[in-house]
Parts: C-alpha cells; structure tokens; sequence
C-alpha cells in the first residue's frame, strides 16, 4: 500500500477550476517530483494534500485513511509536513519560537539540537526575528520547522526558489540527508537540477494535469521528454 | 506660584485650575484618581483589545460581558453573602463560560466575515445579553459594598486615600505584567503572536487554530467579567452600565492602537488624567475631552499609539 495516494483529485478555487483529475502516490521514504511551469498547479496541489484547500471530488488517502478535506491541523498531526513556497515565517517571532511553535515531541524525534545539527547556520541566530532573516536562512528555518512537528512526509514548495546558487547547493545536501533518513518527500520545483539529483519518480503537470509520468532516471536519459514539456 | 493661581481665579475666572495650583494635596487627590480610574478601564480594556489583536473582531458585547462581571459580583457577594473575593472569582468564570458558548456558537462562524456583519452580530449578542440581565436581575440599582479590609482610606502623607483605589493603583499593572508575561514567555503565548500573523500557515503546523481562538475569547471575556466585578463597589450594577463603558473602551483601545496590550494600558492613563482633570478644569465638558483626545489621535496617527498601520507586519 503507497503511503500517499491522490486519485482523480479536482480542487477549485471558487469559480476557477485549478485542478482536472491528478492521481500519484508516494512509497514510504519516496521523492516524488512535481515539475511544471508556473500555474500548472503544482502548488495547489501540495496544498490539496495538506489540508489548505479541500479538492471538489477525488480522494486523498495517507496510510489508507481518507483524508480528503480534513482540516490542515488535523493533516499535519497525521504526520505530513507543509513546506510553503513563500516560506511564511512568523516575522515577529524569533527563530527559536518559529521552531517551538510547531514542536510535536515524539521519542527519538526532532527537537532544536537535531534541527540545528542539521542546519548549523540557524543555531546562533536563534533570537532574531523571523522577519530580518535572509531568504536562504528562511528556507532553513521553514523546513526546520516543520521538521519539529516529527512529519513521515515532507511537501516541499519551490525550496530552491530565490535563492543563490551555493545555498541551493546546500539546501540539497541538507533535503537528501532526510530522504536518507526515511522521510518521504513531495517536490514542487522548477530548478531541474535540483530535481534530477534528488527525486526518484517525476510526474510533468500542465494545466492542472499530470500529462508525464516516469522515473528519473528515464527523464535524466531523455531529455526531449522534459523539453517537450517545459520549454516555453 | 501664587501669582498663577490668582490669575487662575481672577483673570481665566476658573475656581477648579486655581485649586489645583494652589493645594498640592487636591492635584495629587486627582493624580490618583485618574490612575485608579484609568487602571480599571484598562483591565476592561485589554480584553477588547486581546480579542480584536488575535480574533480581528470588534467585540460590541464587551460592555456587556463588564456589566454581567458586576451583576455576578453583587448576587455571589451580597444576595448570597459568599464574599467580595469569591464574587470576583465566579464573575471571571461565569464570563469565561458565556465566552465559550457565544465563541463556539456564534462568533466562530464570522471571522471570515465583513467588519460590518461582525459589528451587526455582536451588536445582537449587546441586545440579547442586556434583556437577559434585566430578566435575572431586574431594573434596579444595587449597591455593594468594599471588601473587608478595604473600606476605609490610608494616609498618604499629602492626604488620605481610599484603600480599595489604592488596590485598583496596584492591579492594573498586576494585569499588565501578567498578560505581557503571558504572551512573551508561555508557549500558549507564543503561539496566539502566531496566530496573529499567520493564522493559515499555524494550522497547517498542527496546531488547532479555533482552539487558540477560543482560549483568546474566554481570557479576554473574564477581564471584561473582573473589570465589571472590581467596578461594582463604585459603580452600582445597573442596567445602561454597559453602554458607557464600552465607549470608553473602544476610545481607550483606539487611541493605545487596537490589539496593542500596553497600548491599551497607556490609552487608559490618558482617559484617566483627562477626565479627572478635564472635570475640575472645565466641569460639565469632562466627557467631551476623550472624544478630543481619540480625534486628535486618529488624525494625527490613524492606526494608534502603539498600534500599526493596516497591512504592515500582523
């Protein structure tokens, strides 16, 4: 049994249809990849998954139970870990209450010392506001925080998006070391580099669907497929 | 000095400015009044201005929820004679358990709503909570007396002050410390400052955002509860007390800047010396000069004086 299956999920946002049907699943300790251009839904369908926006039909299941439309808090104790595009870090509090806000203590879990083991850079800037860091320190913390709430899966939104290139470099040290660790992982991105060296299955979506479906290795070894797809 | 207050009386023909220059002890009587009447709106105050900080909901029940506070102070302390503390004690509770049913069964299905259907709502609870009072306990007006120990005055050495304001002087900021403790240091804390500034992304944490909602509901409805409680002594619980008071309040939280907790506390200051001293000043215009104080305030800093401009940060 997958741990993660969408089937035939629509989600709308009011009067306009985001979603037409997207169906994939994740195996425990998965990266699955979601590529696509901007607006093809890659993000709406992370947030179907996490509880933000409940889907119009189709069913989302995690571990067998059915999900679908639950509240996001309610997702998220489930065990799935919502990493924003935007990164949302509370600007007011400092990054040691960004972190404690979201603790959910399980033995041997995550707590700070694991997460500043991990992302080094965040232990000596515990006590700065959430709003004065930089991008790459936000994308640190944003998945360091939810790291907190001890997720079995991750759904990480563009994470290399706006940053430098050697902090991306590091951001993809850091995203394998918890796919090596077990935690499956849902990646929205458009850096396919990135992409390439971290995910074991892609699904190409346009306009709403998925319209490619294939291993990595596949696209690494034909990469017309991906051109078909993305080039403007 | 005695130049000033002779101009006072004779030229500006104004007996009140004239008293205040000339006896230290009257100016000082008034400092302290406007302290411990600025102290009592706040505690009333903050709760307005916690619940609109966290819920965005304007809360016209509030006054309301003050003149409840002093209703069940007078039955639990004089009707059943269980003492002034105990009546403080089952007001703050009793406001907490309305809270929990008008939050659970009303307000929870606005928040998403316009300011002006939230204001129509609460406005209804406002008539719904006021019949309801006169059909508990009438029409009347009801006296309570001081806590024990508290009744009487202490010197000061200027001049003698009645204890139970004194007590309201240290109260206040009792409150104060205690709700900024509260939101610095406690994790329940932590998390309603989150919930300000992004309620969505809280949620999708794991936490169960309603949940804080209703805890914000229930802490800011039992100060308004302890506000009207420790009120009671001086102003008789009585039908109408609830409309004077949420005026003040809304002035106070207006001018300290909505959601703003020490705002609120400075807000109050400022009500209190401005009416106390407007009074003796210019007797008869004292309520017209917070009035003064909230347009100059919203003229010259629109969103407060500790609040924010609408759409920077929370």
């Amino acid at each position: 049994m997958a741990q993660l299956e969408l089937r035939d999920v629509h989600t709308a946002y009011g009067q306009s249809q985001v979603l037409f049907g997207v169906s994939f699943s994740v195996e425990p300790g998965e990266c699955v990849a979601l590529i696509g251009r901007n607006g093809v839904g890659k993000t709406t369908t992370i947030r179907s998954i996490a509880g933000l926006v409940a889907p119009r039909r189709g069913a989302i299941e995690w571990l067998g139970e059915n999900i679908t439309g639950r509240p996001s808090h309610r997702v998220a104790k489930l065990g799935i870990g919502y990493v924003p595009e935007e990164r949302r870090i509370f600007p007011e509090l400092t990054v040691w209450e960004n972190l404690d806000i979201a603790r959910r203590e399980t033995p041997g879990g995550w707590d700070e010392e694991r997460v500043f083991e991990l992302f080094p850079d965040l232990r000596p800037i515990q006590t700065r506001l959430g709003g004065v860091l930089s991008g790459g320190q936000q994308q640190m913390l944003t998945i360091a925080r939810s790291l907190m709430g001890n997720p079995r899966l991750l759904l990480l939104d563009e994470p290399s998006e706006g940053l430098a290139p050697r902090v991306v470099e590091s951001l993809r040290e850091q995203v394998r070391s918890l796919k090596d660790e077990g935690l499956s992982i849902v990646l929205a991105e458009q850096n396919l580099s990135f992409v390439l060296s971290l995910s074991d299955r892609c699904h190409i979506m346009e306009k709403g669907e998925i319209r490619h479906s294939g291993s990595t290795g596949e696209l690494r070894d034909h990469p017309e497929i991906l051109e078909q797809y993305l080039t403007v | 000095m005695e130049s000033l207050v002779r101009f006072a009386r004779e030229e500006l023909g104004n007996p009140g400015l004239a008293t205040l220059l000339d006896q230290p002890s009257f100016a000082f009587i008034q400092v302290l009044n406007s302290v411990s009447q600025g102290m009592n709106l706040f505690i009333i105050a903050s709760g307005l201005s916690l619940i609109f900080g966290v819920l965005r909901v304007i809360n016209f029940a509030h006054g309301a929820f003050y003149m409840f506070g002093a209703y069940i102070l007078y039955s639990v302390a004089e009707s059943y004679e269980l003492g002034f503390w105990t009546g403080v004690v089952a007001a703050a509770a009793g406001l907490a358990a309305m809270s929990i049913v008008i939050e659970r069964g009303l307000f929870r299905f606005i928040y998403d709503k316009e300011h002006l259907m939230q204001l129509l709502l609460t406005f209804a609870v406002v008539l719904i909570l006021t019949d309801l009072a006169k059909m508990i306990w009438g029409t009347d007006q009801y006296s309570v007396s001081y806590p024990d120990g508290f009744g009487g005055a202490v010197d000061l050495g200027l001049t003698r002050y009645p204890t139970y304001r004194l007590l309201l002087i240290v109260v206040g900021p009792v409150i104060l410390v205690g709700l900024m403790l509260f939101t610095a240091r406690t994790r329940w804390g932590r998390l309603t400052r989150a919930a300000t500034q992004d309620r969505e992304m809280l949620g999708a944490l794991g936490v169960n955002v309603p949940m804080i909602y209703t805890g914000v509901f229930i802490l800011g409805s039992a100060l308004a509860g302890i506000g009207g409680a420790l009120a009671a002594p001086f102003n008789s619980p009585t039908p109408g007390m609830d409309a004077t008071i949420i005026v003040d309040c809304f002035v106070i939280v207006i001018v300290g800047g909505l959601g703003s907790i020490v705002g609120s506390f400075i807000g109050a200051l400022i009500y209190g010396f401005v009416f106390n001293f407007g009074s003796v000043i210019v007797p008869n215009w004292q309520d017209v000069f917070p009035f003064l104080i909230l347009l100059v305030v919203l003229l010259w800093r629109p969103w407060g004086l500790f609040g924010r401009p609408e759409g920077e940060g929370a």
